[in-house]
């Protein structure tokens, strides 16, 4: 199969960030997903900076990697996934942080790791144990919420 | 080789009370043509161009322009569109069905409109083939609106917007025997207000890349940056990145949807960057046929 792939327009495109002087987190999460190959699964990276930053994630699959990077304020994460293989990571930077994190079907591999920096931090999750294998939460700040339902 | 060129500048047709440059040229076996217009204000030029075999079409406006190029066979067509002072209304279609399908749009004015379809039946992977599908289009100034439709394998669009009120959508649909020997590519790259990118791929080896950059805040649309993008079939790839100037008004919207129908071959890569007031949805489906 002559399958070539090919990221010229990724190369020029992150040039012309760093010569714009935008963020390094921009160029950096760029370069992350610079991979030679598309791995099976699903691999997922969002990087939002400013105001009202919503990511709103559904992924169903047997392996999959999920990035989410929020800088400013009122952030709002809403993950939903159905699997295995599980690793997400989400991190917050900035007033009013909220991370929804459901996961309807996950046996083995779960991994998920929040952070968040700012104001009025808040977490929820919902599914998956045992005992929500893997969960990391890290929040730093004033005013903090964390629910978490891991049925079975 | 049959040549035919037409300078018809400033000629004063006018058969159908409305156009003052009109050409039709129908070709067959080994082709090229020349259409070179020029028309004043208050008329349009009209270009119309059939070619069956080994084709190439080279087609120049100045003016209010439309034009019409249809190709069967081995295909080559460059349509470039100069508006009175960026002012005028610009129209081209492109139809291309058989190998070496390469055309290159540019448009200059107030109202560019842009059409290309390409089917390459496959044959990119025949001998001596040297491309499957390509599109360039390239359009300045206001009220851009470009749409490209390739079918068959190694399919490439690029679409170019400097202006305010950029549209472009673009359709790769790879099917059959000759389905996703080739990367499939999709670029779209818009600098101005009120963009609106719609990507969607069909296929394997997809690759999709949009850049958005806008510097004003439009408040008759509900977000400055607009990013759509479907993905269906395996190996995935698509790159969204989104700029806007004001922190506080303007917004960024991304949909992003990737299912790999096979699963085991590969999966989905997708990612969203996004500067200003952000809204990003993405859904990746792995393993469903």
């Amino acid at each position: 199969m002559a399958v070539s792939w090919g990221y010229g327009q990724s190369i020029d495109i992150v040039n012309m960030q760093k010569d714009a002087g935008l963020l390094d987190s921009f160029y950096q999460v760029n370069q992350e997903s610079y991979i030679s190959n598309v791995e099976s699964g699903n691999t997922l990276f969002i990087n939002q900076v400013g105001l009202n930053n919503e990511a709103f994630v559904n992924i169903v699959s047997s392996q999959f990697y999920v990035d989410v990077s929020q800088f400013g304020q009122n952030n709002l994460a809403d993950l939903s996934y159905t699997g295995n293989n599980i690793q997400a990571m989400v991190k917050q930077n900035g007033e009013n942080n909220l991370v929804s994190d459901y996961v309807l079907f996950a046996e083995e591999g779960l991994n998920t790791e929040i952070t968040q920096n700012g104001t009025n931090l808040s977490v929820f999750k919902f599914g998956s144990n045992s005992i929500t294998k893997g969960l990391k939460i890290n929040m730093t700040g004033s005013d903090k919420t964390v629910v978490l339902n891991s049925f079975n | 080789m049959k040549k035919v060129i037409l300078c018809t500048a400033a000629m004063l047709f006018a058969t159908m009370g409305f156009s003052q440059n009109e050409s039709l040229i129908d070709q067959g076996k080994t082709n090229t043509a020349d259409v070179h217009q020029t028309s004043t204000i208050d008329l349009y030029n009209f270009s119309d161009v059939y070619q069956r075999g080994e084709n190439e079409a080279d087609i120049d406006q100045i003016g209010e322009n439309r034009s019409i190029v249809e190709q069967n066979g081995d295909n080559f067509a460059k349509v470039y569109q100069d508006g009175f002072s960026n002012t005028e209304f610009q129209q081209s279609e492109v139809y291309q069905q058989g190998k070496n399908n390469v055309a290159n749009v540019e448009q200059i004015g107030d109202g560019n409109e842009s059409y290309i379809d390409q089917d390459n039946h496959g044959d990119a992977h025949t001998p001596g083939a040297k491309i499957g599908n390509m599109a360039l289009v390239t359009q300045y100034d206001y009220n851009n609106d470009s749409e490209i439709d390739q079918d068959n394998d190694a399919n490439y669009a690029e679409t170019n917007q400097w202006g305010n009120w950029n549209d472009s959508f673009t359709e790769q649909v790879s099917e059959g025997p000759a389905d996703g020997q080739y990367l499939q590519e999709s670029y779209v790259n818009q600098y101005g207000e009120a963009n609106l990118s719609d990507v969607y791929q069909e296929g394997r080896n997809n690759l999709s890349t949009v850049w958005q950059e806008s510097d004003t805040w439009m408040p008759d649309y509900s977000y400055t940056n607009e990013a759509f993008v479907g993905q269906f079939g395996e190996l995935n790839t698509s790159f969204i990145t989104q700029d806007d100037c004001e922190l506080v008004k303007a917004d960024n919207y991304s949909d992003v949807s990737q299912t790999n129908k096979i699963g085991s071959l590969g999966g989905n890569l997708s990612t969203v960057m996004q500067k200003g007031a952000n809204s990003a949805n993405v859904t990746q489906i792995n393993g469903i046929n």
